[in-house]
């Protein structure tokens, strides 16, 4: 399910598009699928509905979702691709932190205990 | 917009017209329980208590209904709930105020229809005073529903003050003292009234009244207004506003009328003698001496508006009592001391007597050898209330016989010497009237009249009411008159005479009315009536009915109805507008005198009249000659 | 096209200045928290624009009209009072009929659907009513008349967490439409947060600042670190100081230039940049410019 984290310092739309690529990369949206409505999720999420409209139009600019005339969002054929290159970003994002974790003093058992919190978390 | 708002006001503020409905309808029993403890007739204890709510439970109830809307549309919580509603805060306040007058309003309905009813025969009070407005208990004080746009100024009043403190009660006590002013002004107007009222041709009170009343409520709202939007948003309030509100009533009243109280007091600040306002001929219920008999007609006593008294004949006048310089407070208790002469009497040594009363005190006098002695003087207001009302309890004036008691104090003291019995409850004074040997009740099935000494009169058809008679006055003797049905279904009355002879009057009809209004006697014994149809019924001093004269020939420039003043030989004297006419017994005018005037008004004498104009009193006799008999107040 | 705006406004409660000059807008569409601590005058702004109370001073604008004391700005403004109240003697259903038939533009069918999808029992008395369903109410009240100002005076405070989701899906279905405005005030404004487009914190009886709230998230951060030796500390306005932790300090930062002059000013070591999370960030921005708690 779409999710977005509060305290999170990254802005809430792109937190949207993150969990929506996140959801087309794991396969749960496919390529055809509708797009979710934003009222729904504006309400779910207790977000500005302009804000969940704005990841939405930068999603369908970025390619991942397209839009049929008269039937609104749907997941575009390119999407799954897109959103794994989306995901790269994040790759490297991460392998970034885990260096300058080095860097800054961190043993590996500490990193390790970081990433094993983070995944309990998600779960 | 305003009708829901409306309905929504109304319903938090029945409550409190609810209450007064119901202690309304609980007092209304209580009739049973005066009548039962004092022995009042229920009706007019029922009468009693209509009055009190008109005169005072109504305008009580102004302010209770105008202090609690006022204060309810000023709480936070009315505040809290209504704020956000579109509607601005005068509106707010304007239906507020409109559902606490509306509330208001019927009250006074359910007050004033009862009262009605109770003299449409509901109550079987059918000549109760009620009918005409005027409160014969209150002494005459109206009670026309017109005198209630005064409580009107209340309820605003009331209202606004709550509202602005914010507290019920301490704002509907504040109310009625803000209107105060208007409602002392609207006192000060009647007072007036009473003071000119035989000079005044027309009766300005009502018209003051309701012009001040309707003043006043303007002034009101003109203050609520704005000062309820300033104290909603916060702001501070303009006290100063207040001020047109309190001066309103007085201001307006002053305009309307002002002239006339500046007038009198002028008057009394002059070293000119003033005008007297009334008189008090001897007493035609005093008892029948002959010293009184002789008097009748013969002499008569003048009070002035500055306390002093005078003996008035054809021959001169004679001051009793001298006048004295008369203070402002003098003016204001004025009404009642000029108004009020009471039981003047020649006793059997031929000495006069006198009661005088004002709103304070009353007192006996004597006059022994042309000197006036004060013998007695009552202490606060208790003497006057408890003689007031005993005489008012006993509709009219009882008989005095040489064994009889009698109501009146004068005689007490004087039968009894000096220790008079002081009249200490209604009771007592009730007994004495029902006592009073000269009622006489209707009996065989309402075909005689039956007196306690035994004596009874055959009347010539059914009497038309039940209700036991007391005597009417003619020339020291008492008639009774007694209304009833002739057998083609007619009205008639009967006159009933001390010597046992029983005359019909057949065209001088009854009416529902007290019958003592509709009959005017003159020195000598005669009776007259005014008939439909611009004529006079007369009954000469035999008691035998003298015929119908008829003036409408002689009206000329003239205007309402003339009063007959003395007929001899046929020959009858009327006073009309300003003038003494003569008819012939063929009913033509044999002559016409023009009498002194303007005048405040004239008395009939045995040998003329006693005339009080501007310029002193003035005797006329038949022949139409006038004498100045001097000014009064020397 | 501004949906309101205000200027000078001053404002006394006897001898208190509550509101001392305040000024500020809203451009229409936009939402807004309204930050300030008890007493420092949010309810009273939010009286002035609604026609409630007269400011001494100032000029206020709402939706394109002035309030002049009729309330017939109200007509088009909903607000949510801290407390709800209501005629007790009158039912939730003779609460909404009254006002259908004093606003204007009252929909009595979507009246109707935001009851049923409140779960509001119309039959309720107010007098029996639980602070649950009151602020139901106050909610239908304030929205069914389709206004395009909403102010929201702590539209949460004291509702179960239920009836709290209820009131927060709500206003954001009211946001899905085009261009309503809306003003709140909370004390956990974090529950706002995704809906909001800046804050405006109130202190010393003005709008003493004025910040975007996706700004705030992605620049609201904690600086740590340990001065280094012979170095003063230098002034830094705009951030607040955090307790120290023996030789450790650390400042609140919720602007990222703010923040790179600290970390230009070469005056710290072991320097740990953490992100701060927006209800934090909310309460620095009280301590900012209302200057007492830590």
């Amino acid at each position: 399910m779409l999710q977005i984290d509060p305290r999170s310092p990254v802005p809430l739309n792109e937190q949207i598009k993150a969990s929506l690529k996140g959801l087309i990369a794991r396969g749960a949206l496919k390529p055809g699928d509708p797009a979710p409505s934003i009222r729904p999720l504006a309400e779910s999420l207790k977000v500005n509905p302009n804000t969940v409209a704005r990841a939405i139009r930068e999603l369908v600019l970025e390619g991942v979702l397209e839009t049929r005339r008269g039937e609104g969002a749907f997941v575009s054929v390119a999407a799954l691709r897109k959103a794994q290159n989306g995901l790269s970003d994040v790759r490297k994002g991460l392998h970034e932190a885990l260096r300058l974790a080095k860097r800054g003093g961190l043993s590996s058992d500490e990193i390790s205990a970081i990433v094993r919190r983070a995944q309990k978390e998600d779960a | 917009m305003i009708f829901p708002l409306l309905r929504l006001e109304l319903r938090q503020n029945v409550l409190s017209a609810a209450s007064v409905a119901i202690a309304f309808f609980i007092t209304l029993p209580i009739a049973r329980l005066v009548s039962a403890a004092t022995g009042l007739e229920t009706a007019k204890a029922l009468e009693a208590i209509l009055s009190a709510w008109i005169l005072i439970g109504l305008p009580l109830a102004a302010a209770l209904i105008g202090a609690s809307a006022g204060a309810r549309a000023a709480s936070s919580s009315a505040r809290e709930r209504e704020a956000l509603l579109p509607v601005s805060p005068a509106r707010r306040a304007g239906v507020s105020l409109g559902a606490a007058a509306l509330l208001f309003l019927m009250c006074a309905l359910l007050v004033f229809g009862t009262a009605r009813l109770s003299i449409s025969g509901l109550f079987t009070y059918e000549h109760g005073p009620l009918s005409n407005w005027g409160s014969d208990f209150w002494e005459g004080i109206p009670t026309s529903p017109l005198l209630h746009f005064a409580a009107l100024d209340i309820l605003f009043g009331s209202w606004l003050l709550a509202y602005l403190i914010g507290h019920g009660l301490a704002g509907g006590l504040l109310g009625l003292l803000l209107s105060l002013s208007t409602a002392a002004a609207i006192v000060c107007g009647y007072g007036l009234e009473m003071i000119y009222r035989e000079s005044w041709n027309v009766s300005p009170f009502i018209p003051h009244a309701v012009s001040l009343a309707g003043f006043a409520v303007l002034a009101k709202l003109a203050v609520v207004f704005p000062n309820v939007s300033r104290r909603e948003r916060g702001m501070r309030l303009r006290p100063l506003l207040f001020i047109p509100s309190l001066l309103a009533g007085p201001v307006v009243s002053w305009s309307l009328v002002g002239h006339v109280y500046t007038g009198l007091i002028q008057n009394f600040q002059d070293a000119e003698p003033s005008t007297a306002f009334t008189y008090q001929s001897l007493s035609e219920d005093a008892e029948a001496s002959p010293a009184s008999l002789a008097a009748q007609g013969k002499e008569i006593l003048f009070h002035t508006a500055r306390g002093g008294v005078l003996l008035a004949s054809k021959d001169g006048l004679h001051p009793l009592i001298e006048e004295e310089r008369a203070g402002l407070l003098d003016l204001l208790s004025g009404p009642y001391n000029i108004l009020h002469l009471n039981n003047s009497f020649r006793d059997e040594n031929g000495r006069l007597w006198f009661e005088r009363y004002s709103l304070f005190y009353l007192e006996i006098w004597r006059v022994d050898s042309q000197k006036a002695t004060r013998l007695w003087r009552s202490d606060g207001l208790y003497w006057l209330r408890i003689a007031r009302l005993a005489r008012r309890l006993l509709i009219t004036r009882p008989g005095v016989g040489p064994k009889g008691p009698s109501y009146s104090l004068l005689d007490q003291y004087i039968r009894l010497g000096k220790k008079a019995p002081i009249i200490t409850d209604i009771a007592a004074a009730l007994d004495d009237g029902r006592k009073s040997p000269l009622l006489a009740r209707i009996d065989c099935k309402g075909t005689c009249l039956r007196r306690k000494d035994g004596k009874s009169w055959r009347l010539p058809g059914k009497a038309l009411s039940r209700e036991s008679a007391f005597p009417h006055w003619a020339g020291g003797r008492p008639a009774y008159l007694i209304p009833y049905q002739r057998s083609n279904g007619k009205d008639a009355a009967a006159l009933c005479l001390e010597n046992g002879r029983v005359e019909t009057i057949w065209s001088l009809r009854s009416t529902k009315t007290d019958f003592n209004n509709r009959f005017y006697a003159l020195p000598d014994g005669t009776l007259y009536a005014y008939e439909p149809g611009d004529s006079i019924g007369i009954v000469d001093a035999d008691g035998r009915f003298a015929g119908s004269l008829n003036f409408s020939p002689h009206r000329g420039k003239r205007k309402g109805q003339p009063d007959l003043v003395y007929r001899d030989g046929g020959s009858s004297w009327l006073v009309w507008d300003d003038d003494l006419l003569k008819i012939g017994p063929d009913g033509s005018m044999k002559a016409v005198h023009r009498l002194p005037g303007p005048r405040y008004d004239i008395r009939t004498m045995r040998d003329g009249v006693i005339v009080n104009t501007h310029s002193g009193l003035h005797f006329v006799d038949w022949t139409g000659k006038a004498r100045r008999l001097g000014r009064l107040g020397v | 096209m501004n949906a309101l705006s205000f200027s000078g406004i001053v404002k006394s409660f006897g001898a208190r200045r509550v509101l001392d000059g305040a000024a500020g807008h809203a451009k229409a569409g936009r939402v807004v928290g309204l930050l300030g601590r008890n007493g420092e005058g949010k309810t009273t702004l939010l009286k002035i624009l609604l026609d409630l109370l007269e400011p001494e001073a100032g000029q206020v604008e709402v939706l394109g009209l002035r309030p002049d004391g009729s309330g017939k700005i109200r007509q088009h403004v909903g607000y949510v009072p801290e407390k709800p109240a209501f005629h007790p003697f009158m039912t939730a259903g003779e609460v909404l009929s009254l006002r259908a038939r004093l606003f204007e533009r009252w929909d009595a069918g979507r009246a109707e659907s935001l009851c049923r999808r409140l779960g509001l029992d119309l039959t309720t008395q107010i007098a029996s009513a639980s602070k649950g369903t009151l602020g139901k109410l106050a909610w239908v009240c304030a929205t069914a008349h389709d206004p395009a100002l909403l102010l929201l005076d702590e539209p949460t405070s004291g509702l179960d967490v239920l009836v709290r989701e209820e009131v927060l899906s709500g206003l954001v279905a009211e946001l899905g439409e085009e261009g309503k405005t809306v003003l709140v005030t909370s004390h956990r404004m974090d529950e706002f947060a995704g809906l909001l487009d800046e804050v405006w914190v109130m202190a010393q009886g003005r709008l003493a600042g004025c910040w975007p709230v996706e700004e705030l998230r992605e620049q609201a951060c904690v600086v740590s670190g340990r001065p280094k030796e012979g170095s003063s500390m230098p002034e830094i306005s705009q951030a607040v100081a955090l307790p120290q932790e023996g030789p450790l300090r650390a400042w609140a930062i919720l602007d990222r230039r703010v923040k790179e002059r600290l970390l230009g000013s070469n005056v710290l070591e072991s320097i740990q940049v953490e992100s701060l999370p927006l209800e934090r960030a909310f309460t620095c921005l009280l301590t900012l410019y209302g200057g007492q708690i830590q």
